[in-house]
């Protein structure tokens, strides 16, 4: 069945796509060409922005450009340096909005509209097919296609991690006595999804990024290592960390990042069957050979060395944990324009842009990070935006 | 103009010419909607563009274009997915052969079966099936690791079996057995 599945896909796409309607637009390369220069001359007149204005830090350029067109009433929208159409188009920007009726939606890049409930959102999650809607008291998954699954419970001081690509998403709520973290996992399918996996595991270790065989924590590693690269460790057998309820949850391997230096990472090899973990860690560079031998060995995945590559990158452009994620430079020349003393404060999980805004403000500041010079606008927001949404798909 | 631009601009409306079809039968089978397939390929040939002075004299300009427009796709599932249908009358030769008939219903139903597919499990399956690239090049397209490309395909691939059944099952002419019990 299985090849002749595969071969109907082979031939079935082909046909459908020979089926299509021939296509032939002459001045289709003339409309990218000037679609292209729309958006590198906002991006020069940002570059350019009055000498005044400019703020050198480092090796970063820093632009500041006061906001000086008027209120659009007509449209909805505030018109600022950076409108909200070409937030849309440049950084595929959704924003999360109070519609008319008081419920919640999700404004696309394409000023489209998908109902998000009646609760105001604390986040929304671009996922993997759907949106990840974080509440005061619960998480819900809302489909493009309208479906809703049924709410994910959380208590206060519970929070949401969301994986790389968006396929999966974490409930974190500590236990009562603060020692550790009850992780729930679950995937973002609103019918058919696997039930989610759950583990517990020591305050000590923060959860950053999984996939199907490998789990990445944080931790404080290297004052207890000195930086030393052995196998010698024995972190989840001394400290407790809990490693082997990690491997009851399904996972092959656990890497353990160092929170002072996320290159210098540890190993630990898992039992999914059994449930135990490795007696010892093996601790080391991330760049090394041998630690990337052991680690694919370990979560018997060819993949996880990119895993932890990705998270350990993540980690060294951090500077307060996976909220903010930026370059010193521009983090120095955003804190000098007060960027970071909004009440809300959102980073785009893959790095393009950061934004700082007061609720009911008109408009909010966009930290534009996709050009060779970080550029700070102000961003026209569509009416009743309340956050921008955070696209991990 | 400087002729130096111009003749950029010249070598990105041939690049556009000789490969735009390509492109938008791809963004057709990705996107189920020939509107949506268009938005997605002048997107992605915008982007494309921006890029073109530094991407221009290496071999991988197709693979840039393809990977934007399959990256664009992925972060426009959202919005339209609830909207727009998949087209699911294709206009074929008239050949009233009763092989001929239920090979174009299997494809059909199977169509439908790929457009209700998460846009990332549609991806890697018209990457692997259509495009006939391999799980690494599927990887870097779609920047993902060749374990999630693997992953997402089994996935595709085993509900596209559990929907389609038997052939007669895709073409609504029997019950799954689950459902006769």
């Amino acid at each position: 069945m299985s090849e002749d599945l595969e071969t109907l896909l082979r031939s079935g796409l082909a046909q459908v796509a020979e089926a299509a309607p021939d296509y032939d637009d002459p001045g289709l390369a003339d409309a990218a060409i000037a679609g292209a220069g729309r958006i590198r001359r906002r991006r020069r007149v940002g570059a350019a922005a009055g000498g005044t204005g400019l703020l050198v830090l480092g090796a970063a350029a820093f632009v500041w450009q006061p906001w000086t067109a008027p209120v659009s009433p007509d449209e909805g929208v505030i018109a600022g340096d950076t409108s909200t159409s070409q937030a849309q188009t440049e950084f595929d920007l959704e924003f999360a909005v109070l519609d008319t009726t008081g419920g919640y939606e999700v404004l696309t890049e394409d000023d489209e509209r998908l109902a998000i409930g009646e609760e105001l959102p604390e986040n929304v999650y671009g996922m993997t097919d759907s949106y990840l809607v974080e509440t005061a008291d619960a998480a819900t998954v809302y489909a493009g296609d309208g479906s809703v699954s049924d709410p994910y419970a959380m208590s206060y001081d519970a929070y949401v991690k969301v994986n790389t690509g968006g396929g999966e998403f974490a409930i974190v709520t500590p236990t009562t006595d603060f020692t550790s973290e009850e992780y729930r996992l679950a995937d973002v399918l609103v019918e058919g999804g696997e039930a989610p996996r759950t583990f517990t595991t020591s305050f000590d270790i923060t959860l950053t990024d999984w996939s199907d065989s490998t789990a990445v924590f944080t931790a404080e590693l290297w004052s207890s290592t000195a930086g030393e690269t052995s196998s010698a460790f024995m972190f989840n057998d001394s400290l407790d960390l809990g490693l082997e309820t990690v491997a009851q949850a399904g996972f092959q391997s656990v890497v353990l990042t160092d929170q002072s230096d996320p290159n210098y990472v540890c190993v630990a090899d898992l039992d999914p069957e059994a449930g135990t973990s490795s007696d010892k860690e093996s601790c080391g560079y991330a760049d090394d050979q041998e630690l990337q031998a052991g680690l694919v060995d370990a979560a018997d995945d060819p993949d996880s060395p990119e895993l932890m590559a990705q998270a350990v990158g993540r980690a060294s452009n951090s500077f307060d944990g996976d909220t903010l994620m930026n370059t010193d430079a521009a983090y120095e020349a955003a804190d000098a324009e007060g960027f970071y003393e909004y009440e809300g404060q959102w980073s785009d999980p893959k790095g393009r842009w950061q934004i700082a805004g007061n609720p009911g403000d008109a408009s909010w500041k966009l930290l534009d990070l996709e050009g060779e010079e970080p550029v700070i606008t102000e961003l026209a927001i569509p009416s009743g935006a309340v956050l921008p949404v955070l696209d991990y798909a | 103009m400087s002729e130096a631009k111009s003749s950029q601009d010249e070598e990105f409306r041939e690049y556009v010419a000789a490969r735009s079809a390509a492109l938008h039968r791809a963004a057709y089978l990705l996107t189920g909607n020939w509107a949506t397939a268009e938005d997605l390929v002048q997107t992605t040939l915008t982007k494309t563009y921006l890029a073109w002075g530094r991407i221009r004299t290496t071999d991988s300009v197709d693979a840039y274009a393809r990977r934007i427009l399959y990256n664009t796709n992925a972060s426009w599932w959202r919005k339209r997915s609830n909207r727009e249908k998949p087209t699911e009358v294709f206009e074929d030769r008239p050949d009233l052969s009763r092989d001929f008939t239920e090979h174009t219903a299997m494809r059909d139903a199977m169509w439908r079966h790929i457009a209700a597919l998460p846009k990332r499990q549609r991806a890697v399956l018209v990457l692997r099936y259509y495009e006939h690239r391999t799980d690494p090049q599927i990887a870097d397209t779609l920047g993902i690791s060749v374990g999630t490309v693997k992953s997402q395909a089994s996935r595709a691939l085993a509900g596209l079996r559990k929907r389609l059944g038997s052939p007669a099952a895709a073409l609504g002419l029997a019950m799954e057995p689950k459902e006769a019990a």
